[in-house]
């Protein structure tokens, strides 16, 4: 059995369902990036698969533009969580809600 | 040459905003000398461009920096920058960022008359929200916030109007009149509607017209008088000009189609504003509906697109600048002697106390209500013979606006200087020689516009001309120019 | 500073003298009078114009800026500058009780009278007639509004310009149709050759033009419907009203009716029209005029009542009648104001007849005048407004115009009783005023007033050269009868008031009285009509609708802004998963549509 696109894109589909509920879920920013990093990697997948399978080099160039923005995206996250536990005390993102309408 | 018309003025108000009060005269005298310039460069309307590229949009459009002076250009780039000198000057007692604001907005509508690119030309008209926003909030009467506020977003209502409309035509590559791309662009016979209509929106607020005009006399009473003939002189002419520089031109199918809506517009402006400002007591609310007759008047003449009547638009525009100047600086001095806003049951009798102030309002007032002889009259009167090449009907509703602007006009005149003194005007002393300096270049351009009109036609010949190509000719009742020449026109 | 009181005088006095030389001159070297303006057609032929440049061009219309110079024009300017200089003579030492400024501010509104005058008579476009047209409606509004401290004067100040203005309007919107009709608006292309077949093939057009000339000229000339302001306007000074009444001002509408011959030839209808309406003005005017008090009243509904005869006689194409009779009317006109004056001078600004009598023998200068002047304007022969009254009139007869005919030979009754009835009661009988008058003694006083009395006695001569020159032959027929009526006008008053007693004229008074004098509830009509409606409307419009009506608008537009502002906000929970959710649906969504939209 050769194991082609459909599995890697399935896979991919399926990492990525897997992050969104995560961030959807979980009310840890830790947790959030990681379900965030999750759905990055799925995206990676696909455009890494899809470029061998086409042949093209475009989507193996922008999974690695996409390696770099997930790596400054948790960066600025994981700041952004230290901050919010010192300021405030807590990182439960469903208690900081002062920027409320 | 072009870009100093703007940059003079502007570099005149950083002067007095970073300087402080010692620079604060460089506004206005920078203002004066720019005005000189802009006459040098009489002879050569025209042709004179100026054209660097800027940058390039989306959908291949390029926009460039570029500026031309057209005779029509030249007559409103002059008249800006005088009313700024002059405006500027009498506004120096307010201080050095009352003097930057005001030359800011004259640089801003300078630019904006000698625009020759759509983005450009939108890039001025905002750029003239700014200092006008700012001399309200700053220097404005009790209720300023509030005003500000309101004046803020009816304009930007406004320019959001404008904004999608030009974007349109850029999208569509067309360019502006007189530009060095040339407007030969065909548009989509769909787009020409709304755009037209986008930008006429654009433009009524500004100038104001009837529905969108609920702006004007709130921000005419508040702004302080310098001020006031500035935004009433100059930037009310920029919703004018705009619809003859680039609405005309370039959609005339698009204004053939909204031009009954227009007119009904204008003409209600005409009748709605004469009739308040029959019964107004504040002279700036008085002013603003004045004003609001007026260039409704003008309104309705452009969008007839008869030539005759496009003509006298033009030359009614330069008058009603230089009248609404004049009188709002006169109203200023008026201001100081009483010490407040005017009231005008309180005033009576200052032609007794104050006589070179009574000559001057009463020739002010007579220019206001275009009496023949001074520049009113000529822009009144070929507009009201093109318009009635138009409609005769529209032009008797015309005429009933300049009965009634003799009405209220002459109301003002009489409540102010005659009948016995009042309380509030005993103290009044007569206008001194700065004050009179001041209000002369006024008085004597309408004298001499008014025995001589035929310089301003002639300068605006081009645009008139671009503006009003392929419009329909009414159908004459009556055999057009060639009837002098021919003897056997009776059989009918 | 004001200059000196002398040199004031003498500017002012000075320039219309120059002027007149300067007129003189246009006649000594061959624009004499003679010059009969319109061709055998009817077209405007005759006429020098001196173009001096081009006044406006654009969209297809050129205006010239230029002078035209004929017969009629040269008339005028000869009355303008002529009578024009002896009143302002008069004025020097009758104005000699004002301030420095004051006097100098009113030679400065004489002179602009003047010359807007000029201007008006010697343009040769309509734009530039309309310059001095209204140039001479503001230095009317100026003088008529001199002391303007005084209410009434600034209220008559005011009803004159606005009417006026009505005027101008209905001028400019003649320019208008003249031009859409003819293409052109000056005098050689709109009543020449060929802007006179061009009126003739647009029957309707000419129509619709006469009627707005008619009515600019009623504005000016104080004709049905817009009379009012001439009344009221003699709250001005008493040389300001000679100088409206005889040179300046009402003959205007007189001018613009005849220059525009052209346009009623082409159109009857409106030639019957003004014909008609400036007969029973003459009528209606006369018959006010028997039943006024103020003398300076009566005067302007004598004068109201003449120039309804000239602008009767010149839309009908008696232009030589109707002109000839201009000149007779500002000599008699004129002389009997400088009379008025030194009576109110002698009486302390008295104006009510009933408080006058007996003056003549005070005043035997101001009598003879006056006497002068009443028998010149009664039109009893050889006086002066007899040859050109009478002329207007055969003119008519014998043009079949029956109505507008006996109208005016119902008001050359009226004309002497009214004026012989002034005469009597002022000049005979005793005094009934309070202080005893005194007279007044300047020699700038009484040569003017005696000069425009010699003219007054033998003029005729020259309405008698005029209508000759521009011939227009004499009606003998129409002599007699003429004659006849104002001698029966002039018996009525003779057996009423010769004695000069007060009881004479108690039948005056009275109900009937009332109501004539206020010009049968004209002034009143215009003013609940127009006046008291259009106020309201605008206070309605700036209180109900844009004070209040007009901000609730805009405060409901916020208001619902707000309102659409705070039911969005709720969508902004704070709550960053939900934000999350949002976004994941709406992705969701657009993969969605881009898989349904890509099928």
């Amino acid at each position: 059995m050769v194991v082609g696109l459909p599995f890697y894109l399935g896979l991919s589909a399926l990492l990525f369902a897997v992050g969104v509920l995560g961030v959807l879920l979980r009310r840890d920013p830790l947790v959030l990036v990681m379900g965030i990093e999750l759905a990055w990697n799925a995206g990676n997948l696909a455009l890494v698969a899809s470029a061998r399978y086409y042949g093209h080099m475009g989507g193996q160039v922008f999974a690695f533009v996409v390696i770099t923005l997930a790596a400054a995206d948790v960066a600025v996250g994981l700041a952004l969580a230290v901050l919010l536990g010192r300021s405030r005390g807590t990182v439960d993102v469903d208690r900081l809600r002062w920027l409320r309408g | 040459m072009l870009t100093l018309l703007w940059a003079l003025p502007a570099a005149g108000a950083l002067a007095a905003a970073l300087a402080g009060r010692r620079a604060a005269w460089l506004g206005p005298v920078l203002s004066a000398v720019a005005f000189v310039l802009s006459l040098a460069l009489w002879p050569q309307a025209g042709a004179l461009t100026e054209r660097v590229p800027w940058f390039h949009g989306p959908y291949g459009a390029a926009v460039t920096y570029s500026l031309g002076l057209s005779g029509l250009s030249l007559l409103l780039v002059a008249m800006t920058l005088l009313v700024t000198a002059l405006a500027g000057w009498a506004g120096r007692g307010r201080g050095p960022a009352f003097v930057a604001w005001l030359t800011m907005l004259g640089a801003a509508a300078t630019g904006m008359f000698l625009a020759r690119d759509l983005v450009l030309f939108y890039l001025f008209w905002e750029a003239m929200l700014v200092p006008t926003y700012f001399l309200l909030a700053g220097w404005g009467g009790p209720s300023r916030a509030r005003v500000a506020w309101k004046f803020l977003l009816y304009n930007v209502g406004g320019s959001v109007a404008l904004l999608l409309g030009l974007a349109a035509l850029v999208t569509f590559g067309a360019a502006m009149p007189g530009g060095p791309s040339g407007a030969g662009a065909a548009l989509p016979p769909a787009v020409v509607g709304p755009i037209a209509l986008a930008l006429a929106i654009g433009f009524a607020v500004k100038t104001p017209l009837f529905p969108l005009h609920g702006w004007v006399a709130d921000t005419y009473a508040e702004l302080p008088p310098p001020a006031a003939a500035l935004v009433a002189a100059v930037q009310s002419k920029a919703g004018l000009y705009g619809m003859l520089a680039i609405l005309l031109p370039l959609l005339p199918g698009g204004i053939a189609a909204w031009a009954p809506v227009l007119i009904a517009a204008g003409l209600v402006s005409v009748l709605y504003g004469a009739f308040v400002a029959l019964s107004s007591d504040d002279p700036r609310r008085l002013l603003a509906y004045s004003s609001v007759s007026h260039l409704g008047l003008i309104a309705v003449a452009f969008s007839t697109r008869v030539g005759v009547a496009v003509t006298g638009g033009v030359i009614a525009l330069v008058a009603h600048g230089l009248v609404t100047a004049a009188l709002f600086l006169l109203l200023g001095m008026l201001e100081d002697r009483v010490g407040g806003p005017l009231r005008l049951r309180d005033l009576g009798g200052l032609a007794r106390s104050a006589p070179g102030l009574a000559g001057a309002l009463t020739l002010l007032g007579m220019a206001a209500l275009g009496l023949p002889g001074l520049a009113g009259f000529p822009g009144d009167l070929l507009m009201l013979i093109g318009i009635y090449r138009y409609s005769p009907w529209l032009a008797v509703a015309a005429g009933l606006g300049l009965v009634l602007s003799a009405v209220y006009m002459l109301r003002v005149i009489q409540l102010v200087l005659h009948g016995p003194a009042r309380e509030g005007a005993r103290a009044a002393g007569d206008l001194r020689p700065a004050e009179r300096w001041l209000l002369a270049p006024f008085a004597l351009l309408l004298l001499g516009i008014g025995v001589y009109p035929n310089p301003v036609p002639a300068l605006a010949a081009p645009a008139v001309a671009s503006a009003t190509a392929g419009a329909p000719v009414p159908a004459a009742s009556g055999p057009a120019p060639a009837a002098s020449g021919t003897q056997g026109g009776s059989a009918s | 500073m004001p200059l000196p009181r002398s040199a004031q005088g003498l500017v002012g006095a000075g320039s219309v003298l120059l002027a007149f030389l300067a007129a003189l001159g246009i006649v000594a070297t061959g624009g004499g009078p003679g010059l009969y303006p319109f061709g055998s057609g009817g077209a405007l032929t005759g006429g020098a114009d001196v173009v001096l440049g081009t006044w406006a061009r654009g969209g297809g219309l050129s205006i010239p800026l230029g002078l035209w110079v004929d017969g009629l024009s040269t008339v005028f300017v000869l009355v303008i500058t002529g009578v024009g200089f002896l009143i302002h003579v008069y004025s020097l030492a009758y104005m000699g009780g004002e301030s420095r400024a004051d006097y100098g501010r009113y030679f400065a509104g004489m002179n602009l009278f003047v010359a807007a005058m000029l201007l008006l008579v010697l343009a040769d476009s309509f734009p530039l007639l309309v310059v001095g047209w209204a140039g001479v409606g503001f230095a009317s509004y100026l003088l008529i509004g001199f002391w303007h401290d005084r209410p009434a004067a600034v209220q008559a100040a005011r009803e004159a310009f606005v009417l006026n203005t009505v005027g101008d309007v209905a001028l400019i919107l003649a320019i208008a149709l003249l031009a859409f009709t003819t293409g052109h608006t000056d005098f050689a292309g709109t009543l020449g050759p060929g802007g006179l077949a061009a009126l003739r093939a647009h029957p309707g057009a000419s129509t619709g033009i006469g009627l707005l000339l008619f009515l600019a000229a009623a504005a000016k000339s104080a004709q049905l419907p817009l009379q009012s302001w001439l009344s009221d306007a003699m709250e001005g000074p008493t040389p300001v009203s000679a100088l409206i009444h005889a040179a300046t001002m009402v003959t205007a509408g007189v001018y613009l009716i005849a220059r525009c011959l052209p346009v009623f030839t082409a159109s009857p209808a409106a030639a019957a029209t003004a014909g008609t309406l400036g007969a029973v003005t003459a009528f209606g005017a006369a018959t006010v005029g028997v039943f006024s008090y103020d003398i300076k009243r009566l005067l302007a509904y004598s004068t109201m009542s003449q120039i309804g005869y000239m602008i009767s006689g010149a839309a009908f194409g008696a232009v030589a009648a109707s002109v000839s009779h201009v000149v007779m009317h500002a000599f008699l006109k004129a002389l009997l104001f400088m009379c008025v004056g030194l009576v109110m001078h002698a009486t302390g600004d008295e104006r009510d007849m009933r408080r006058y009598g007996g003056l003549g023998r005070t005043l035997p200068l101001a009598r003879w005048g006056f006497l002068a002047g009443a028998l010149a304007l009664s039109g009893i022969p050889p006086f002066a407004g007899f040859w050109s009254k009478d002329a207007v009139m055969g003119a008519l007869l014998s043009a079949g115009h029956l109505v507008p005919y006996l109208l005016l030979a119902a008001a050359a009754v009226l004309t002497p009783f009214y004026i012989f009835r002034a005469y009597y009661l002022t000049f005979a009988g005793e005094y009934r005023g309070g202080h005893a008058p005194h007279a007044a003694g300047a020699p700038s006083l009484h040569w003017p007033l005696a000069a425009l009395a010699v003219l007054s006695v033998l003029g005729g001569a020259l309405a008698l050269l005029l209508q000759h020159a521009w011939g227009a032959s004499p009606d003998w027929a129409s002599m007699a009868i003429s004659t006849v009526l104002a001698l029966a006008g002039w018996l009525g008053a003779w057996r009423l008031y010769r004695t000069g007693q007060p009881a004479a004229d108690a039948w005056t008074a009275g109900a009937l009285g009332d109501a004539v004098r206020a010009e049968y509830g004209w002034n009143g009509l215009w003013r609940h009509a127009l006046v008291v409606p259009a106020h309201a409307l605008g206070s309605w419009l700036e209180g109900a609708w844009e004070g209040r009506a007009w901000p609730s608008a805009e405060g409901a537009l916020a208001a619902a802004a707000g309102g659409l502002g705070r039911l969005l906000s709720g969508w902004q929970s704070g709550l960053l998963r939900r934000y999350a959710l949002s976004m994941a649906c709406g992705a969701a969504l657009i993969l969605i549509y881009a898989l349904v939209a890509g099928r």
